[in-house]
């Protein structure tokens, strides 16, 4: 999705972007850094759990440093101090150091003539978006992934890579003679604005009422969610999580990878989940679960 | 275009572009060359600029909106159909001269650029404003905010059909004119008129790089044009301007205004007579020198607005404070509607017949 570019830009301008104060000589940096790749004309974002050798840095001609320890004024490199130095610091790569991609639609992609397609959206190569699909200004659909059903997409997302949206959902009665009927999934879709689906992440239609994910949600690679599911703003949901049907997520939940949630679940907003936990009961806001079954470790406060 | 630093310096800043393109000048043309001090003269920190000078003013109008009842940086109106937005202070080099070098340097963040745009479509903004102009800063330094910027202005105030992106990029660094920035035009055009305005006040400026990222733009059908600066040591000869009005109309860049040097801090160095810029433009647009196309306007850039200097503009002189008396066509009562926390300047007088008019600081020619 990004390429990098190597502008040569005063670290003033860096400080102008986030609001702080430039301590030090107003050098010229070309690129990010890190402790491992340090080098001149560089900057870095060093936090305060960072192991680092000071004598290290000075070392490095025309070094910038991102940070939010103190440093003595007499340090032989530029440094800017902020309370936020890992956000501050991306903002700082997307802004200058980053090649947005041309917004094409490739010619490979197929999109129904019926579907509403937004402004300034990209879509990728052999893209398949069926004709009850919308999708909002400015969102990415990536390569091979696949929009069909009854879907809305809201405004600047990302749809990853052979990622799935509005995918049948896995639902059967056994009838008379033992023989699975699947039940038709005739809900939406419904994807707010800001949404980041992962790369080969499925989402299924919802039966009858939707499948909803809010706005800010951002959904690592290789996820499941169920059918009927409810996800709150700004969840983030991590690599091989599986949500079963009709769960519902609160806002500003943390599920880490490889969680697995029982469908029909209600988890309350602010929970975090761990690696590998299977969530058989409903989790209650504000608290830590973990293992298998899931337990509560601790609540927040 | 940029800002004091919190210490409230004014720090010399030139981009490893121009940094460059002085070396190469001084070595193949030499230090006393026209060329090497037209453009030494705009970026290079000069001790004169600390000295003592009549012109003390920091700002060059107080023109600032309060918006959501806050009073947000970056949001100024004057006028009846245009505001001002600024939603970066940061620049890639510092240009001497600049109307905005005593403000502090600062980014809004994108609540606020969220703010400002439901402001310009609401209220009596959303009313009568329909252009902006979005400068700073240099909004093309960086490109996200001023896409953000433009994407909720289309959202939140339909009725700015037509905004104009002031930079001095292509002339600071025309090598960060990348995709990032084309894109930003090219997919928003169809949906908004956008131009391109920009600043170039002597051939000089006009290398090879600068000139590609103008034509870029120019195939792209983006209006580009040029609003400059009278400077003394840098254009203030006819065959300098001449020369650089018909590069200007070669390149396919509009001429707006020529503008007298702003009274203000550090700039006395830099400042001519009102009445040596009358001079040269008069003779610059009157004796058949540059196409009809390529004529700029000559005005002041006075504390109640732009003022463009025609017969009859110039009431009297002050001379023994050096100051002018010059006649606008601006009301009060406009400016209050248009900005109801403006506040008359002491420079100002409001005339017999409700029309403001003030004292200008005028410049020197030894």
């Amino acid at each position: 999705m990004y390429k990098l570019k190597a502008p040569a830009i005063h670290a003033s301008e860096i400080a102008g972007l986030i609001n702080q104060e430039l301590v030090g000589n107003d050098i010229i940096v070309t690129k990010p850094c890190t402790l491992k790749t340090l080098s001149g004309n560089s900057f870095i974002c060093l936090l305060k759990e960072d192991q680092y050798d000071i004598e290290r840095l000075a070392q490095i001609p025309e070094l910038l440093v991102i940070s939010n320890l103190d440093f003595d004024a007499s340090v032989r490199f530029s440094y800017i101090k902020s309370p936020s130095p890992k956000l501050d610091f991306i903002k700082t790569v997307n802004e200058f150091f980053i090649i947005w991609e041309e917004i094409t639609i490739a010619s490979s992609a197929k999109i129904h003539p019926n579907a509403k397609i937004g402004r300034n959206v990209s879509i990728g190569e052999n893209v398949f978006i069926g004709p009850d699909v919308t999708i909002g200004d400015n969102t990415h659909i990536l390569n091979n992934a696949v929009i069909t059903n009854q879907v809305m997409i809201g405004k600047d997302c990302i749809i990853k890579h052979n990622s799935t949206i509005g995918s049948e959902g896995f639902d059967f009665e056994i009838d008379k003679l033992g023989i699975p009927i699947h039940y038709p999934h005739i809900g939406k879709i419904i994807i707010g604005n800001n949404v980041w689906i992962g790369s080969n992440t499925s989402v299924e239609s919802g039966k009858i009422n939707d499948t909803i994910i809010h706005n800010d949600v951002k959904i690592d690679d290789l996820v499941q969610i169920g059918y009927n599911c409810e996800i709150g703003e700004r969840t983030m949901i991590t690599a091989g999580v599986i949500v079963s049907r009709d769960v519902r997520i609160g806002t500003d939940c943390l599920l880490a990878p490889n969680a697995t949630i029982r469908n029909n679940v209600t988890i309350g907003d602010s929970v975090t989940i761990g690696q590998g936990a299977v969530i058989l009961k409903d989790a209650e806001a504000h608290a830590v679960y973990i293992g298998n079954p899931g337990k509560l470790l601790k609540k927040n406060s | 275009m940029a800002g004091i630093n919190k210490s409230g310096v004014f720090r010399e800043k030139i981009s490893p572009f121009l940094q460059q393109k002085l070396a190469e000048l001084k070595e193949i043309k030499g230090e006393n060359s026209e060329e090497y001090r037209a453009l030494m003269l705009q970026y290079v920190r000069q001790e004169v600029e600390d000295q003592e000078e009549n012109e003390s003013n920091k700002r060059h109008w107080e023109a600032d909106l309060v918006v959501e009842d806050n009073q947000v940086p970056g949001a100024e109106r004057l006028y009846n159909k245009t505001a001002v937005l600024e939603p970066t202070m940061v620049c890639a080099a510092h240009c001497r001269y600049c109307l905005r070098a005593n403000y502090e340097i600062f980014t809004l963040d994108e609540e606020e650029l969220i703010k400002i745009a439901r402001f310009c479509g609401s209220g009596d903004v959303g009313q009568t404003v329909n252009e902006v102009l979005v400068t700073g800063g240099d909004p093309l330094v960086l490109p996200n905010r001023l896409n953000f910027l433009i994407e909720k202005l289309i959202e939140y105030a339909p009725n700015i059909r037509i905004m104009r992106i002031a930079s001095r990029l292509p002339l600071h660094n025309p090598l960060r004119i990348d995709n990032n920035v084309y894109e930003i035009f090219r997919k928003h055009k169809d949906k908004v008129r956008i131009e391109l305005a920009t600043q170039i006040n002597h051939p000089v400026d006009l290398f090879q790089e600068t000139i590609e990222v103008f034509k870029n733009f120019r195939d792209m059908g983006i209006p580009i044009y040029s609003q400059n600066v009278l400077l003394k040591g840098v254009n203030d000869n006819i065959d300098t301007l001449t020369s650089l009005y018909l590069a200007l109309r070669d390149i396919g860049i509009e001429a707006h205004y020529l503008f007298h040097c702003v009274p203000m801090r550090g700039m006395h160095h830099f400042r001519t007579t009102v009445a040596k810029g009358l001079r040269l433009a008069k003779e610059l647009t009157n004796g058949g020198l540059i196409s009809g196309r390529a004529k700029p306007m000559y005005a002041l850039m006075t504390d109640i607005g732009k003022i463009t200097l025609y017969d009859g503009t110039i009431l009297e002189k002050d001379e023994k404070r050096n100051m002018i008396l010059v006649q606008s066509a601006y009301t009060y009562e406009s400016r209050i509607k248009n900005n109801p926390g403006w506040k008359l300047p002491g420079t100002a007088e409001i005339d017999k017949n409700g029309y403001l008019r003030m004292w200008y600081l005028d410049g020197t020619d030894e």
